[in-house]
């Protein structure tokens, strides 16, 4: 091949004609799926045929009279940049117009409904189909996203008269102020008992509680006043696939000439140029992001994705796709066909595990001899226990860099331990720690706690005790006195972390892969554990920890992943990552110590 | 409240971060009268290597910090912004510590060290500030959930961490040339290139919105730079101490690319394997993963034009601004996008409990 032709012509290349270039190639990308779609799908195989042919033509026509100068176009750095800046255009298209949940895609035939039904606020009690009031669904989760954005967008720059909003901010400022007002009137005192972290969390989450409020209820208007824009806007953004902007034939257009540009960049000057040292870095970079848009590729017309439901003991070689699609455990999914060679999953054990905390409540006891909270929290304050952890309490009022008045600290922590009981009464005699314990095994923590406090003397007292995660037992109560001399009485409870709006610390499957033999009957030949960041493999699928159940503890949802693209796109990102460090980090680094030694 | 305690030292660490930052700022005054009037050079010499000894020692207190942050929550604190952006704190210091000596600022004699001092002295501003804001944040701790406890979680967020802040101080610097390069062009009324007579002022309104400290380095710069180069072009007279930087600027900005690029390219990367790990999918077009693949775009846009198509000087600059007010929407602004009220990235968001599953709650029907 000519090099220094394809240079020139590469080199020719303006930014105008390189952005008028990529855009009839994306059009054209458009044009060409349409078609192509009309004829695999039906409607109008002739005539979508026709085009199909019509659109191929100059395709042809460039690649057999202009080959060098379809070379140079993928040549250009100037295309190379135009593209690269219209993929980022279409990345932020993709950020500020919500997407449609890959799952439930929006069909085109139930948008058109909505058009005909006109403007509406709500889809209830409409005459619409299923698919119709589904959209709907998701014009309005489209709505909030976009009005949320534009609120947030209007009030951070001052530009709220835009929007429809009078004031600097949102709500009653005299009425937040008041509020945070009030609370700051508690806060030494919170400050003092529970350290400055907690008074500062309470008025943090407070203020932005108020605030949040407000600015909720002033973006619920603003839904309502754009409903018809914002509608306007979800049907050209579903016409134009903005809101499946990633998945689009423009955006994969743009990957095309991507990878087009790279491979004849890097193979510009025939393969020995890249042998040369100075140009491994470049090499392995390019070669790396021709790997990953291969993989993607791969990934894109193979990859099938879905979710096992399993329950302890059970096993299944039937899952769900995404899309809700039931499949089977074949070794090659794409080709399989019914009768061939299927494996089933199996749920050996399941186990979410709870962080363990300890409760530090303030109690006072009432006239009833009840105990009741000292200090009426939202959350009452907890430890995430660990051995070696030290905690300080009540801290004078006056000088909170003083000397605190009482103070934890968790001696032994033993995540997975046993009760040991007295033969004759049956009473708890202590807890033993389980040696090599196995992560399915529940057994409940046990903690040694050292607690000190003042006396009335002024001196500290100190105790050891034990603590059990178990359930047996509501905690135990404390006592001391404080700076100021008045008695105080803290509840401390040991418990496993199920409170609402929690996450457990992790959760694990083991599975196990099973065969079946020509009776049909079940035989293992395969194992493996999961968890979060830790998935296990076989015959191409990816297993991993994804659902669990908090009613049934005895559920567990595992991932199903069969894409043989990754291991494609794996490489490409360990060559990009590698190389990039090697070009800009260490190469200049070896560079300035030769010059270093020269001199 | 305890000495040895994350809030304590952030605070001790934001005090001594004020010493470099008003030391700085002296010294570029003295620097710039000094030029005009001359002076003895010696004892500003000695204070300028002072100030970037206490950057030294406000990045030591910085991980301090984070190491007392470690003890408290016992794991790699970079969960809430509560964490993340000290994390970042100690990034920018380190970077600039390290910037300090690869560009050879710590070799520069006389006046030539003028334009590193107000460099390091903007840098520490940058970070004093960010302390205080993170002072007022929830400093509650929390748990980390079972997507987040993988090794990839120290490493991924701290390369982005030096990866980002790298690339804000490259913008900064190539911010402040820009500035000194409009004000030269205004003051002495010469031919005047309409990449910086536009540019400059759109940039500094484009920064506007961007929140407080934004504004203070983009207007505040912009005001600074103008009040410094009047001084110093008055009686038409040259700027002596800009000189050596106005020649290098654009090495200099490119320098400090070539440092932060690597680290943010590993912080994708790194993303992407680890989602790989967590759920067999390297990349789920998440709005948190696009807005930084935006920012790697331009940063791969810069490289090429600068490398490729031999774009040098302000325009090339001017795209290294562009792509720290990117990396700002996405280190900070993303939860406000759209697409982010679903992204599985929302661990920093203390409101919202983050989404461990790229699947739907059991039981949900897709009808």
């Amino acid at each position: 091949m000519d090099s220094k032709l394809i240079n020139k012509l590469a080199k020719s290349w303006t930014f105008s004609q390189a952005i008028l270039g990529c855009v009839v190639l994306y059009l054209w990308a458009e044009a060409m799926m349409a078609a192509a779609t009309r004829v695999v799908v039906g409607g109008a195989p002739v005539g979508a045929s026709a085009v199909m042919f019509a659109l191929l033509l100059p395709i042809f026509w460039l690649l057999v009279y202009r080959f060098y100068n379809v070379i140079g176009f993928f040549r250009s750095v100037r295309v190379a940049v135009v593209n690269f800046s219209f993929l980022a255009l279409g990345a932020m298209v993709g950020v500020l117009i919500q997407q449609e949940d890959v799952n439930q895609p929006t069909s085109p035939a139930a948008v058109h409904e909505l058009v005909a039904l006109g403007e509406l606020t709500s889809i209830e009690g409409a005459a619409a189909s299923p698919a119709a009031k589904r959209a709907y669904q998701q014009f309005e989760s489209f709505r909030e996203a976009e009005s949320f954005f534009l609120y947030h967008l209007a009030n951070n720059i001052g530009l709220r008269w835009a929007i429809g909003f009078d004031g600097a901010q949102a709500g009653d400022e005299e009425q937040i102020q008041q509020m945070l007002s009030n609370l700051d009137y508690r806060l030494p005192e919170i400050s003092a008992r529970f350290g400055q972290e907690k008074a500062v969390a309470i008025r943090s989450q407070s203020e932005t509680g108020l605030r949040t409020r407000a600015k909720n209820a002033e973006i619920r208007q603003l839904e309502s006043r754009l409903n018809d824009s914002l509608f306007s806007l979800f049907v050209v953004a579903d016409n134009l696939d903005l809101r499946r902007a990633y998945r689009s034939d423009w955006y994969s257009m743009m990957w095309a000439i991507l990878f087009c540009g790279v491979l004849v960049s890097v193979l510009r000057n025939g393969v020995s140029y890249l042998l040369k040292r100075n140009k491994w870095g470049f090499a392995v970079t390019h070669f790396g992001v021709l790997l990953i848009i291969i993989g993607g590729l791969i990934g894109r017309t193979t990859e099938i994705r879905g979710l096992v439901n399993l329950n302890i003991g059970k096993y299944t070689s039937e899952y769900q796709t995404w899309s809700r699609q039931p499949k089977t455990f074949y070794y090659n999914p794409n080709s399989a066909q019914e009768g061939d060679k299927r494996f089933a999953l199996k749920l050996e054990d399941f186990r979410a595990d709870q962080h363990d905390v300890l409760d530090i409540i303030y109690v006072n006891a009432n006239e009833d001899g009840q105990w009741s909270q000292e200090f009426d929290l939202d959350n009452q304050p907890k430890l995430r226990v660990f051995a070696g952890l030290e905690q300080s309490y009540d801290y004078p009022i006056d000088d909170l860099k003083g000397e605190p008045a009482f103070r934890l600290e968790v001696l032994e922590y033993h995540p997975q331990t046993t009760i040991v009981r007295d033969d004759t009464t049956g009473r708890i005699n202590s807890y033993a720690p389980i040696a090599n314990a196995d992560f399915f095994d529940p057994s409940s923590a046990t903690i040694k706690l050292k607690l000190m406090g003042l006396n009335e003397n002024g001196a500290f007292d100190s105790q050891e005790i034990d603590l059990h995660a178990g359930g047996e037992g509501d905690g135990i109560p404390f006592s001391y006195f404080g700076p100021d001399q008045e008695r105080r009485v803290v509840w401390l409870r040991f418990r496993e972390d199920r409170d609402p709006g929690g996450m457990p610390l992790e959760w694990q499957s083991k599975l196990t892969i099973l065969e079946f033999d020509d009776q049909g009957k079940p035989f293992k030949v395969a194992e493996g554990d999961v968890r979060v960041n830790d998935y296990f493999m076989h015959g191409g699928y990816r297993f991993f920890q994804t659902n669990h159940n908090p009613a049934d503890p005895t559920y567990s949802g595992i991932g199903v992943v069969y894409d043989p693209g990754i291991s494609w796109v794996l490489w490409g990102l360990y060559c990009v990552m590698s190389a990039t460090a090697f070009i800009f980090l260490i190469m200049p680094i070896i560079q300035g110590a030769k010059t270093r030694g020269t001199n | 409240m305890e000495f040895f305690s994350f809030r304590s030292f952030l605070e001790i660490t934001m005090r001594v971060s004020m010493a470099p930052m008003v030391l700085g700022f002296v010294l570029f005054v003295s620097w710039v009268i000094s030029a005009r009037k001359g002076g003895d050079h010696k004892l500003m010499t000695f204070l300028s290597k002072a100030t970037m000894s206490l950057t030294g020692v406000s990045f030591l207190l910085c991980c301090s910090a984070m190491a007392l942050r470690y003890v408290e929550v016992q794991h790699w604190p970079a969960q809430t912004m509560y964490e993340v952006i000290p994390l970042g704190v100690c990034a920018a210091y380190l970077s600039t510590i390290a910037l300090y000596y690869v560009l050879g600022l710590n070799k520069r004699r006389g006046v030539a060290r003028a334009f590193g001092d107000l460099f390091v002295a903007l840098i520490m501003t940058g970070g004093v500030f960010t302390l205080q804001y993170v002072l007022s944040l929830d400093p509650t701790g929390k748990a980390l959930p079972p997507a987040l406890q993988s090794y990839w979680f120290s490493t991924h967020i701290t390369a982005y961490m030096i990866g980002y802040f790298t690339l804000i101080i490259a913008a900064l610097a190539a911010w402040l040339h820009l500035c000194f390069q409009f004000w030269l062009q205004v003051i002495r009324g010469t031919e005047s290139r309409r990449v910086i007579k536009v540019g400059v002022p759109a940039l500094a309104l484009l920064a506007a919105p961007f929140g407080s400290m934004a504004l203070m380095m983009g207007f505040g710069v912009f005001a600074i730079s103008g009040a410094v180069s009047a001084y110093s072009l008055r009686g038409n007279r040259e700027m002596v101490w800009y000189q050596s930087w106005e020649r290098e600027s654009d090495n200099f900005t490119w320098s400090i690319f070539v440092v932060g690029f690597p680290f943010l390219t590993s912080g994708l990367i790194q993303g992407a394997l680890w989602a790989q790990e967590a759920w067999a999918n390297y990349w789920g077009w998440d709005s948190k993963e696009v807005s930084a693949l935006i920012s790697w775009f331009f940063y791969v846009i810069y490289l090429h034009l600068r490398m490729v198509a031999g774009w040098r000087g302000e325009k090339a600059m001017m795209l290294l601004c562009a792509g720290a007010l990117s990396i700002f929407i996405t280190f900070q602004l993303f939860g406000y996008l759209p697409d982010s009220q679903k992204s599985l990235h929302r661990y920093t968001d203390m409101e919202s409990l983050p989404s461990e599953s790229m699947m739907r709650p059991v039981g949900e029907d897709a009808n």
